[in-house]
């Protein structure tokens, strides 16, 4: 089609924003469900003890490796302590972890691509060339290494976890303003004399926020992953506060005599983690430019 | 005779986020083998839904809910897919708008066009090859062999459409389907393949359907025009008929639309006189203190150089590639100098050093007989606001994330300290002076026009309180009727705030409208400047008058003969040809001078300046009209070699 976007001038009307970020998630079925579930995590994040039916530490001896119950709906460990109340205890601090870790990396990481990507030069090659050394690493291992050093504490767990995620944040800000750089918009506020504070925040930033919105979501089911894997090898949370990868670590030995130990916290990290994906995934089409066609895909 | 395509009835509805959309109503449309149908719209209109539903390949969500597409009496809209893909490329091709997306990058171009052969019409590697290179040579392509073994990215954008061409008439179509075959190309670069459409008309019998928003390119290849309106075909006639008695008012509009280059017409208002006979003509009251002699805007011998060249340059310096060579030119106070010349040809890097986005490597930019630090972050803020800018490209233009209340405030607030509220109510003045309603403020760009995005941006500009904008092809890429209120818009808002233009354009009609002086740029130096009526009118430079003569002219009466066309593409800028740079395509080249020499600035009435070897008062006895073409026709003869 010739000339503008090509699309029909009556699509051009203007609508609430919300309303039609709300309406393109909705029309994604799985999307629509990983929200849910994600929803549902969250609430019992924020509700925390009060949705557990036990104390999640309550040892109760003679009720060791029971099965299923109406008591005890996930059965009960070696201590005798409720699944089911570890589970829930177990959200909220995988939350906090998570949350705090991604948004870190999120802030540092975004402002270094911004710097990077616009002044270019030397201090392009120097911030990108320091953060390829980070990538350089397994990220595990990175983490274990870095972990062991500085001793295990939800602290520094939020720390070894927001290290690792800044290269990716600085990357893809990084190539949005690559991109943007070369846009007219930000020519026109260089001839007017705008600062460069105001082209990095406010006419370079706002336009490279979906992709970063997608790319938190993203880090942040990994960091859940990560959690859990540092958990389950003894760097994680330390005991007794319920963390899902050391369940499933204490759960190992009794895998012949209790299953449910074991398949139940590892049911919850796969159902946050890819809910949480999923959920980016669907957020990936919701911020498509208004006007653009959004969900239309072609042939 | 059966008709070759016969659209009847067609309606195409897409399911959108906001709805369906009923993208084409009741159109009904038959063309006969042999004859071209022109399809004429605003962008928008639904002629490329009705001419992808022909194809049967409409993008997702679109859906033929009533008619139907014959092919040779085959409907297309019921097809099954792999009957539509036996229709393809042997019953009925498409030549889209961008050559350079028609082709895959990866692979030579004699492959792709081979494969045609191969899977079509089932020849043998062999075969197919020399099929290949008997269609390229049919397409008029100059070293037809050598193309084959080149990448899509090697060849200029007018050579692709010729490959395009020559792919899509391979298999001898019933029906071939060019949708803005044009649009994307240099007007030079047009006027050739609409020469060379006109040859192939007549030499086969496919029916064309040919889709544009630009009538004056229908006129000269097109039997009959088909006119669209909002999904409905308003109007069809011979082209004779339509042009000489549009029975509906939307086709009468879009041919008032049409820009015509009128030589003759009178000069845009304004102060045109000032300054441009009398270097020492004082400007008007109030303008500050000026240096008597001292012009406006004054560009002094500015050269602006890139690391050019192509591949790996390892051990060696990369080559120059200079951009602006040695331009000087000067503009009075509130008056237009127009800037003219093919893409690649500089334009739009002299404007970048004027406005001080680029720094030169030479020379100086002086405002009002002062001299501009080179880049805009180094200007101090009373000197930024005085030059502005409006950009080619509306979908960039403009912050996709910003209002455009947001837009235009912005350099309120940050240039002339308005508050909040005073920047919102100055906002929507100058909205109104765009004559855009105000209720616009609180739109994305997303939701408007392109012809409305470039308003807004004309209004940012002027939030600034400018007595400069550079405009750098501000209406290239909008539709044709969109265009004319634009340049009217333009031309009064010149008059009302008292603004210099540097208007950059490569449509000689478009700068004629608004310019009192014009320059002709070709590979990075000026070929020509001087008052517009001058620059204008035969004497010309040769290269103007190739520009001059490729503007499609929107009467079908009108005899194309003895017409002058540049051949090949500008060349490349890293190896600028010795002697005079544009002797490599001149149509009027004269030998070995041409090649060796740098040829004489020529001197003319009011301020002329021609760069050719070839005195004025030969050039006009040469350019006079009528011209018979026969008198050692230097000029086609020329033009078709090589």
């Amino acid at each position: 089609m010739s000339g503008g976007s090509g699309v029909p001038a009556s699509l051009r009307r203007p609508q609430r924003r919300g309303g039609l970020y709300w309406g393109r998630l909705r029309r994604q079925r799985t999307a629509t469900v990983a929200a849910v579930v994600f929803a549902l995590f969250l609430l019992i994040a924020i509700l925390g003890p009060l949705v557990t039916p036990y104390d999640f530490a309550a040892q109760d001896a003679s009720a060791r490796l029971q099965g299923p119950s109406l008591h005890h709906l996930f059965g009960t460990d070696n201590f005798g302590r409720d699944v089911l109340s570890r589970i829930l205890a177990g959200t909220r601090p995988v939350f906090l972890l998570g949350w705090v870790a991604t948004l870190l990396a999120a802030v540092i990481g975004t402002s270094l691509g911004l710097v990077a990507g616009y002044t270019g030069r030397l201090w392009d090659e120097t911030i990108m060339r320091l953060l390829d050394v980070l990538l350089a690493f397994p990220a595990l291992l990175l983490a274990m290494v870095l972990l062991a050093t500085a001793g295990t504490s939800s602290l520094n767990l939020v720390f070894v976890i927001a290290i690792l995620f800044i290269p990716m944040f600085a990357r893809v800000t990084r190539s949005m303003v690559l991109d943007l750089r070369t846009k007219e918009f930000i020519d026109a506020a260089r001839l007017r004399g705008d600062t460069r504070r105001y082209v990095l925040f406010r006419e370079m930033l706002p336009n490279a926020l979906p992709p970063l919105i997608v790319e938190t979501s993203v880090r942040f089911s990994y960091s859940i992953f990560l959690v859990a894997s540092l958990g389950f090898l003894g760097l994680g949370v330390q005991p007794p506060s319920p963390d899902w990868g050391m369940q499933v670590n204490e759960a190992r030995n009794y895998f012949a005599l209790a299953p449910w130990m074991l398949v139940f916290p590892a049911l919850a990290i796969a159902a946050l983690v890819i809910s949480t994906s999923l959920l980016a995934d669907g957020l990936r089409n919701v911020f498509s430019p208004v006007g653009a066609g959004g969900l239309t895909e072609r042939r | 005779m059966s008709p070759a395509l016969d659209i009847r009835h067609l309606t195409v509805v897409y399911r959108t986020e906001r709805g369906p959309l009923e993208a084409v109503r009741d159109a009904s449309l038959r063309i006969e083998p042999g004859q071209t149908m022109g399809l004429v719209g605003e962008s928008g209109s639904g002629k490329t839904t009705l001419a992808l539903a022909a194809l049967g390949y409409l993008p997702a969500g679109g859906q033929v809910i009533a008619g139907e597409a014959l092919i040779g009496g085959v409907d297309m809209t019921s097809l099954s897919r792999a009957g539509r893909r036996r229709m393809w490329g042997s019953q009925v091709a498409l030549v889209s708008q961008n050559p350079q997306n028609a082709f895959n990058p990866s692979m030579p171009l004699g492959r792709q066009l081979d494969e045609v052969g191969r899977r079509r019409l089932r020849l043998s590697r062999g075969d197919a090859r020399r099929t290949t290179l008997a269609m390229l040579e049919k397409v008029a392509m100059p070293d037809a062999q050598g193309v084959v073994t080149r990448y899509p990215h090697q060849l200029s954008g007018g050579m692709l459409q010729r490959c395009a061409l020559a792919m899509a008439l391979m298999a001898d179509p019933r029906v071939l389907i060019l949708d803005e075959p044009t649009t994307a190309l240099d007007v030079t670069t047009q006027a050739t393949i609409l020469d060379l459409l006109e040859q192939l008309k007549s030499e086969m019998d496919s029916a064309l359907l040919y889709i544009t928003h630009n009538l004056g390119v229908v006129a000269q290849v097109c039997d009959r025009v088909s006119v669209m309106l909002r999904g409905e075909i308003v109007e069809e006639a011979s082209v004779d008929r339509l042009f000489a008695h549009p029975s509906h008012a939307y086709t009468a509009k879009l041919l008032a639309a049409v820009p015509r280059f009128d030589p003759d017409a009178p000069p845009p208002p304004g102060q045109g006189d000032e300054g441009a006979s009398a270097p020492g003509a004082q400007p008007p009251a109030g303008a500050g203190p000026q240096p008597a002699g001292a012009h406006f805007l004054e560009l002094r011998d500015l050269v602006k150089q890139f690391p050019g060249g192509e591949g790996l340059h390892l051990f060696r310096r990369r080559p120059q590639l200079r951009a602006v060579d040695h331009v000087s030119l000067w503009a009075a106070r509130g008056t237009t100098l127009g800037l003219v010349g093919e893409s690649g040809s500089g334009k739009t890097t002299l404007a970048q050093l004027v406005v001080g986005l680029k720094q030169p490597d030479m020379g100086e930019v002086d405002m009002a007989g002062e001299r501009l630090p080179g880049l805009a972050g180094s200007r101090r803020r009373p000197i930024l606001r005085q030059i502005q800018m409006v950009f080619q490209n509306p979908d960039a233009s403009l912050n996709p994330r910003h209002t455009v209340g947001q837009a235009i405030g912005r350099p309120l607030r940050l240039l002339q300290g308005m508050d909040r509220g005073a920047a919102h109510a100055e906002a929507a003045r100058l909205l109104e002076a765009v004559r855009l309603p105000t209720g616009y403020l609180d739109r994305y760009p997303g939701e408007l026009s392109g012809g409305e995005i470039q308003r807004v941006a004309i209004a940012r500009a002027l939030a600034a309180r400018p007595q400069l904008l550079v405009c750098d092809e501000p209406v290239s890429s909008l539709d044709v009727s969109v265009q004319g209120a634009l340049l009217d818009l333009f031309k009064r808002v010149q008059l009302d705030e008292g603004l210099a233009y540097l208007f950059i354009s490569h449509d000689l009609a478009a700068v004629q409208t608004l310019s009192h002086r014009i320059a002709v740029m070709y590979l990075g130096a000026l070929m020509e400047y001087g008052e517009a009526a001058r620059v204008l009118r035969p004497p010309y430079h040769p290269y103007t008058e190739a520009l001059v003569s490729a503007i499609p002219t929107p009467d079908p009466a009108a005899v194309h003969e003895a017409v002058l066309r540049l051949r090949g593409g500008p060349s490349n800028p890293a190896d600028v040809p010795s002697g005079c740079r544009f002797h490599t395509r001149c149509p009027r080249f004269l030998g070995d001078i041409c090649r060796q020499q740098e040829p004489p600035w020529r001197e003319g009435d009011g301020d002329h300046h021609v760069y050719c070897h070839i005195p004025l008062e030969e050039l006009l006895a040469l350019q006079k009209r009528p011209e018979p073409p026969a008198a050692g026709a230097p000029p086609s003869a020329e033009a078709q070699e090589v």
